[in-house]
């Protein structure tokens, strides 16, 4: 998936302005060099500022969810049906619907 | 923090979660239950394992914690270090839809991506028949074409090819060629029936991805469910036992990068932590890169194909220059033996 480690774009150019590292640089950084390498075409339209608001599915957790969903004590208050989900998301078998 | 920039980013390796829908559509039913039994993942509630060859591998991580989904935008590490480790935790969405997986792409400044795999990366190579392993390359490469499709000028991808048999190989290159998500081909550094790629069996491989001006796309993995599968299999197997027992303390929390509790699939196989469990992911990892670029490069792949293109991801470079010192220096000592 994502690789973490790697964090994001924004984070990337961040740090590579504090080092004033000279733009040719920073983009072969992000993948210059290995777009060219697969013979993809730079794209005409491309993301210019940061996004902070992400359009989501009605379901998706907001962030207080997710904050209550990290603590400790989530796991005793959290629903069986929700317990019972796979890492895909997909309800088990058996599972209480 | 900076909100803004001025050319578009690729993401060279990113990778996608094997949907089911593999297996259970994209799959021939002729082919749907050996191409199983050849390879599967379950993601149950209390038992989540790699099937290969009708062998199941089970977690050795907390299968709670899908540390291979588990990052979305927005999350920082120190977050998925707080996650409860009893408590089963989806994957992020965008693992597997491609529609999520633009927004999170919007979200973290990137452009365009190379699309690897999972699963496949751990398990594909080593599925033994040559006949399953044609039929499960078609349905993961015809089910990631159906991703990249969401957005065909973004999503790119590498395609799975079943060099159990060069004919099939040589086959489904030149069927992916013909479909524009794939740029690449996904080559894992490892043996595939004792075979390294130093062997002339893959010459006509080499040669047709030249010719189709593909890229080799390679990218190990860790053989994290299985250390017989990196190249370098009796070393890895002693590291990772020596280095990846795990605790039972099932309540010692952290999740796989903190020695944390193994959740509900704990084993009593291994009991005394001799290491810090990330030593193993690391271990194989440059290992891996190292060897497989001084074997395209030492053994005259790069010099017979001049026109092969190879991107490693994943494992940085500073070690390259390494490796041509220690090259350059031996060819003074030893005489080249092609």
């Amino acid at each position: 998936m994502y690789h973490h480690d790697g964090d994001d774009v924004w984070r990337a150019l961040e740090t590579m302005r504090k080092c004033d590292l000279a733009k040719p640089y920073q983009k072969k950084f992000l993948g210059e060099n290995a777009r060219k390498l697969y013979n993809i075409d730079t794209p005409k339209t491309f993301i210019r500022e940061r996004v902070t608001e992400i359009e989501r599915p009605d379901w998706w957790p907001t962030q207080e969810e997710i904050e209550q969903a990290l603590k400790p004590e989530a796991a005793l208050l959290r629903p069986y049906r929700e317990r019972g989900r796979a890492a895909n998301g997909r309800a088990h078998e058996g599972a209480r619907a | 923090m900076t909100g803004q920039k001025r050319f578009a980013v690729f993401d060279a390796n990113s990778h996608i979660v094997e949907s089911p829908d593999i297996w259970e559509k994209y799959l021939e039913p002729e082919n749907r239950t050996l191409g199983k039994f050849s390879l599967w993942r379950e993601e149950g509630q209390y038992a989540s394992y790699l099937k290969i060859n009708g062998e199941a591998y089970r977690d050795q991580v907390n299968p709670n914690i899908p540390r291979y989904a588990i990052w979305r935008p927005g999350m920082t590490c120190d977050q998925i270090g707080e996650l409860d480790p009893d408590t089963r935790h989806a994957m992020t969405e965008g693992a597997s839809d491609p529609h999520a997986r633009l927004q999170d792409m919007d979200a973290m400044g990137v452009d365009q991506t190379l699309l690897y795999p999972t699963w496949f990366a751990e398990g594909f190579p080593l599925v033994k028949d040559p006949d399953s392993a044609y039929a499960l390359a078609r349905a993961y490469n015809n089910w990631i074409a159906d991703f990249c499709q969401a957005a065909p000028d973004r999503l790119y991808a590498a395609a799975m090819i079943p060099l159990q048999n060069m004919d099939y190989a040589l086959a489904e290159l030149q069927r992916i060629a013909t479909i524009p998500c794939f740029r690449g081909a996904f080559l894992r550094p490892m043996f595939i029936e004792g075979r390294y790629y130093t062997h002339p069996y893959y010459d006509p491989f080499w040669a047709e991805v030249e010719q189709l001006n593909l890229t080799l796309a390679v990218h190990p993995a860790t053989g994290l469910w299985n250390p017989e599968w990196t190249s370098h299999a009796p070393f890895i197997e002693k590291v990772n036992r020596r280095l990846n027992q795990l605790t039972l303390l099932r309540e010692a929390g952290g999740g796989p990068f903190a020695g944390g509790g193994n959740g509900a699939n704990f084993t009593f196989a291994s009991q005394q932590p001799l290491g810090h469990p990330v030593a193993p992911i690391l271990s194989p990892w440059l290992d891996n890169h190292m060897f497989v670029a001084a074997t395209l490069i030492g053994f005259t792949v790069m010099q017979r194909y001049p026109n092969l293109k190879v991107v490693m991801a994943g494992g940085q470079a500073s070690w390259m220059e390494e490796v041509l010192e220690k090259m350059e220096a031996s060819t003074l000592t030893i005489p080249p033996v092609h």
